[in-house]
């Protein structure tokens, strides 16, 4: 072998054994693009063996259909023009492999040294590299829709765009017509709150998740789900995916606190499956729609705090306000209602009785602000007053009675309440309730807590600031009770205005005021007052048999209560207690000087009792009573003796009179009379006798003139001769001015009476006449039942007083010493009025009546 | 022919020495009374032209008795007559049946005599 022969074959041999080695696929064609070389790597990638390849053109072997022309044109181009303009280049061309199926090739062309001409190609399938980077640039786009979505969420987006946001990402990276963004409900149903394609459903939108169903299985597995072909799946849900022509989807799930917030979904609408990376490209959304929820959640929990922060602070400034408690408890129940979310509550207040009160209510509630029912067993109300711990409902359904019943009505439903305790005892209760059978939030007994607590406060102050307003208008009824007392104003005035301060002072329907008599054995009526003011059927005089306040406080000299009068025996229940429908009652003792005197009790047609403490209350009035009674007594004294002495001093002046009249007068008339017949026989010629004698019959005349007069100030003869209305009648045309009379008397009245009567207008007149200029004096006196009433008026200069030096005070005196009032109205230029009454019984017979009656 | 004159008065000092006066004044005083009831009787037995009463009989009322004499069978004339002044009574004597009023003071036959005719 020559040498150059040798060398040849060792150039032959390196670029065989180059060949074969080349990881590179190797292929020569010549000028008619038939193949000539074929190397195994070739062999390896194209699926061709060197003896199929060999021969062949190019163009047929490697060459995929729809590029062939292209490369004809172009292989015969280069033929002819030997233009090495590809050369040397690396190329990215798609090749064919003997099953047809396509590949990405680099393709690099050298051309052969010499003739004939030969190309030699080296090629390598791409596909791995090319993959590569198509997977990397999906994960660019991942990341930077991911990212996209990571900004939102850091950027606390609504909701709303969010989840738009991540439909339309998810559908973009994953190269679905659909995706569904579902949140799962508590009642096993999903809410579609965002979407991606033209679905046959809208946001907003809930659908059960009874049915087969992506969303269905990864609420129900909390992990991802995937139904590959719709076709044959039962049920609504995969109906409406085959409506949207949906062949395959994939689900995962949103974990928010681990719990299984919701699902998002992606659809497709080609029959292959949805390749298995799906769920893993998915599941980075879900993370970050989980982040997001987290985050809104959080932030929302921060909102909730910071609201119910400001609800409190509301609350709290009404309760040092000293809001009204109607308005308070209206706030409250509002804003827990706000705070909460909760949609109904309800402020009750606990009753002495079995019975609950709403004070406050917010939402749709079944039961208004004053509703008041019976605890009934198991309810909120009873189990919170019993632990004095906040209590749970889970399901009314459990519990019978009205509460429940209503609470069914309405869709059944829990309830959570929340004891106030004020001072210690269990005064009411916060309730918060839902109509439907949502899961109780754990906190919320802690969150109304912090409401009770306000409440709370704010009822000691209220209790307190009532307090002090009762012990205001207390005192305030006291005085005005006192004043009276210390005005020494008639006992039934007194009697009135107590029974009437006690009774609005202790919130009561009726006050009554009894007297002990018949050895304490019985009572008789005094004095009352009615709240509704109309006059109730007192009986005069109740027997104190069985039990009754009364009869309790006559043995133990102690004020008495009756909480519950429904078992009342004897005549109290008889003729008290059921006609008037008395509930409950408390009394007092009246002790007068230190006699027990009477009772003063009052009662009420409400069946709650009166409040502890209450007898307290009513024994300072009763107290006034006593203290009014012995002033009575004194006062009675005092008016009797009073009355005695005018009385005395008139049946003096008319004694005096009479004695003048039956006496000195009609001594010296009948020497008159004598020295009459004594002058008739005195012969006419003694003329100084009869002139002497006519000197003394006119001493003797104005002697008697003198004495009559004397007479006739001590007393009116007419009034003892002839009564009240002749001697009216006898002023009345003796007087200086015209007279106006009207008398309506009948029979004799008792004489001080009559007296005073007379003398009231024998001065009004001679007043009118003297001061007053009148032109006309109208006199009315008439007997209207136990007193007589005189009124005398002129249309005179008015003016008059009854001060001192006036004729008027004393007859004001001697009217009151008679236990009557005397009034004088008389204006400057309006004339002048003056008015009595009298008691006909006289002032000792009236204060007694006053205080039997 | 003199009047026949019945005096009635519960003061027996005052009938003495008005009857004498009367008489004295020629009046024919038929008799005297101290009491209602005494009168009644007398002036039905006597049956006198006019009776003199006094308004203030003691407890008695004048009037009553006025309206006693004047109801009977033969109707008395009736003087009321009064140590006090007629205007203090005015009013009673107006509305009673007497013929007239004369103060004790002024009593005098021609008086009595003027209100009867």
């Amino acid at each position: 072998m020559s040498k150059s022969e040798q060398a040849r074959r060792t150039t032959e041999a390196r670029s065989d054994a180059y060949l074969r080695a080349a990881l590179d696929c190797v292929v020569m064609a010549d000028a008619s693009g038939r193949v000539v070389e074929f190397n195994p790597a070739a062999e390896r990638t194209f699926g061709y063996t060197r003896e199929e390849a060999l021969g062949r053109t190019l163009a047929e072997l490697i060459v995929p259909p729809w590029l062939r022309e292209r490369h004809n044109r172009a292989f015969a181009r280069f033929v002819e023009t030997r233009e090495e303009r590809l050369f040397g280049r690396r190329l990215e061309l798609t090749g064919m492999r003997a099953d047809g199926r396509e590949f990405p090739v680099e393709l690099a062309l050298s051309r052969v040294e010499g003739e004939p001409l030969l190309i030699c190609g080296a090629l390598r399938d791409i596909s791995e590299a090319r993959r590569a980077d198509d997977d990397l640039r999906r994960l660019a786009d991942e990341q930077a829709a991911l990212h996209r979505v990571a900004t939102l969420v850091a950027g606390n987006a609504p909701a709303e765009d969010l989840f738009a946001a991540v439909a339309e990402e998810a559908a973009l990276i994953l190269d679905v017509p659909y995706t569904l963004v579902h949140r799962f409900e508590l009642d096993a149903t999903s809410t579609l709150i965002g979407a991606r394609g033209h679905l046959p459903m809208n946001l907003g939108d809930r659908f059960p998740l009874d049915a087969p169903s992506v969303m269905a299985s990864v609420q129900h597995t909390g992990r991802p789900a995937r139904i590959n072909d719709y076709t044959e799946i039962p049920g609504p849900l995969a109906a409406l995916a085959r409506k949207a022509g949906i062949r395959s989807a994939v689900g995962v799930p949103v974990i928010v606190n681990d719990r299984t917030w919701g699902a998002i979904v992606a659809a497709d609408t080609e029959t292959a499956p949805l390749p298995d990376s799906t769920e893993g490209r998915l599941a980075g959304f879900t993370e970050l729609v989980a982040t997001a929820i987290a985050n809104t959640q959080a932030r929302d929990e921060i909102r909730r705090l910071a609201n119910q922060q400001a609800a409190l602070r509301r609350v709290a400034t009404l309760v040092a306000n000293q809001a009204p408690p109607e308005e308070l408890f209206a706030a409250v129940a509002e804003e827990v209602a706000q705070v909460t979310g909760i949609p109904l509550v309800d402020i009750s207040r606990y009753e002495p009785d079995t019975s609950t009160t709403v004070v406050g209510a917010w939402g749709d509630h079944p039961f208004s602000v004053g509703t008041r029912w019976q605890h009934e067993a198991g309810t909120l109300s009873a189990l919170v007053l019993q632990t004095r711990r906040p209590a749970r409902i889970h399901d009314y359904a459990e519990i019978s009675g009205a509460i429940a019943a209503a609470a069914q009505e309405r869709g059944g439903g829990t309830a959570v309440g929340v004891p106030i305790l004020v001072s210690g005892i269990v005064w009411g209760v916060v309730a918060a309730g839902w109509t439907d059978r949502e899961r109780l939030p754990e906190d919320t007994e802690l969150r109304l807590a912090e409401f009770t607590e306000l409440v709370a406060t704010a009822i000691s102050n209220t209790q307190a600031r009532d307090d002090l307003r009762e012990l205001a208008s207390e005192q305030a009824a006291l005085r005005r009770v006192a004043t009276l007392v210390a005005r020494r104003a008639r006992p039934a005035e007194v009697f009135a205005a107590v029974t009437e301060e006690v009774g609005k002072l202790l919130e009561a329907e009726v006050t009554q005021l009894y007297r002990y008599e018949d050895a304490y054995e019985s009572v008789r009526y005094v004095a009352s007052w009615t709240r509704s003011g109309v006059s109730l059927a007192f009986p005069a005089r109740l027997t104190l048999e069985g039990r009754n306040l009364s009869a309790m406080i006559r043995d133990t000299g102690l004020p008495a209560r009756i909480d519950d009068y429904s078992q009342a025996v004897g005549s109290v229940g008889d003729q008290l207690v059921r006609p008037l429908g008395i509930r409950a009652g408390i009394g007092c003792p009246v002790i007068v000087d230190g006699v027990l005197w009477g009772t003063m009790a009052v009662a009420t047609f409400q069946p709650e009792p009166f409040p502890p403490g209450a007898e307290a209350r009513l024994a300072a009035f009763t107290e006034l009573v006593a203290t009014a009674m012995s002033n009575a007594d004194t006062h009675s004294a005092l008016m009797a003796s009073r009355a005695r002495i005018v009385t005395a001093g008139d049946e003096a002046r008319r004694r005096i009179e009479r004695d003048l009249h039956d006496g000195t007068q009609q001594r010296l008339v009948s020497l008159g009379l004598e020295l009459q017949s004594v002058k008739a026989q005195i012969p006419g010629e003694l003329r100084q006798v009869h002139t002497e004698l006519g000197r003394v019959e006119q001493v003797l005349e104005g002697v008697l003139d003198d004495v009559r007069e004397i007479s006739r100030g001590l007393h009116p003869a007419i009034l003892s001769q002839a009564g009240l209305a002749p001697a009216l009648k006898t002023l009345a045309r003796r007087s200086a001015v015209p007279v106006e009379i009207e008398v309506d008397v009948e029979g004799r009245l008792p004489e001080s009476i009559e007296v005073a009567a007379y003398y009231v207008v024998s001065e009004a007149l001679a007043n009118a006449a003297k001061h007053a200029h009148a032109s006309v004096v109208y006199v009315s006196v008439t007997v209207s039942g136990a007193w007589l009433h005189a009124t005398v008026r002129d249309d005179g200069v008015g003016g008059a007083a009854a001060t001192d030096g006036s004729g008027l005070v004393g007859l004001e005196d001697r009217v009151e010493a008679l236990g009557g009032r005397f009034t004088l109205e008389s204006p400057p230029g309006e004339g002048t009025k003056i008015a009595i009454e009298l008691p006909l019984a006289g002032a000792t017979d009236y204060l007694e009546t006053v205080r039997l009656s | 022919v003199s009047l026949r004159c019945l005096i009635v008065d519960d003061n027996a000092e005052f009938l003495a020495s008005a009857s004498r006066l009367l008489d004295s004044q020629g009046l024919q005083i038929v008799g005297c009374a101290s009491s209602g009831a005494e009168a009644i009787v007398l002036a039905e037995t006597l049956q006198p032209d006019v009776v003199l009463v006094d308004i203030q009989l003691g407890d008695e009322d004048g009037f009553e008795l006025t309206r006693r004499l004047t109801a009977s069978a033969r109707s008395a004339r009736v003087v009321l007559i009064s140590t006090r002044s007629e205007d203090e009574l005015a009013e009673l004597i107006a509305d009673s049946q007497a013929v007239g009023f004369l103060a004790k003071t002024a009593l005098s036959a021609a008086a009595i005599g003027a209100l009867v005719r």
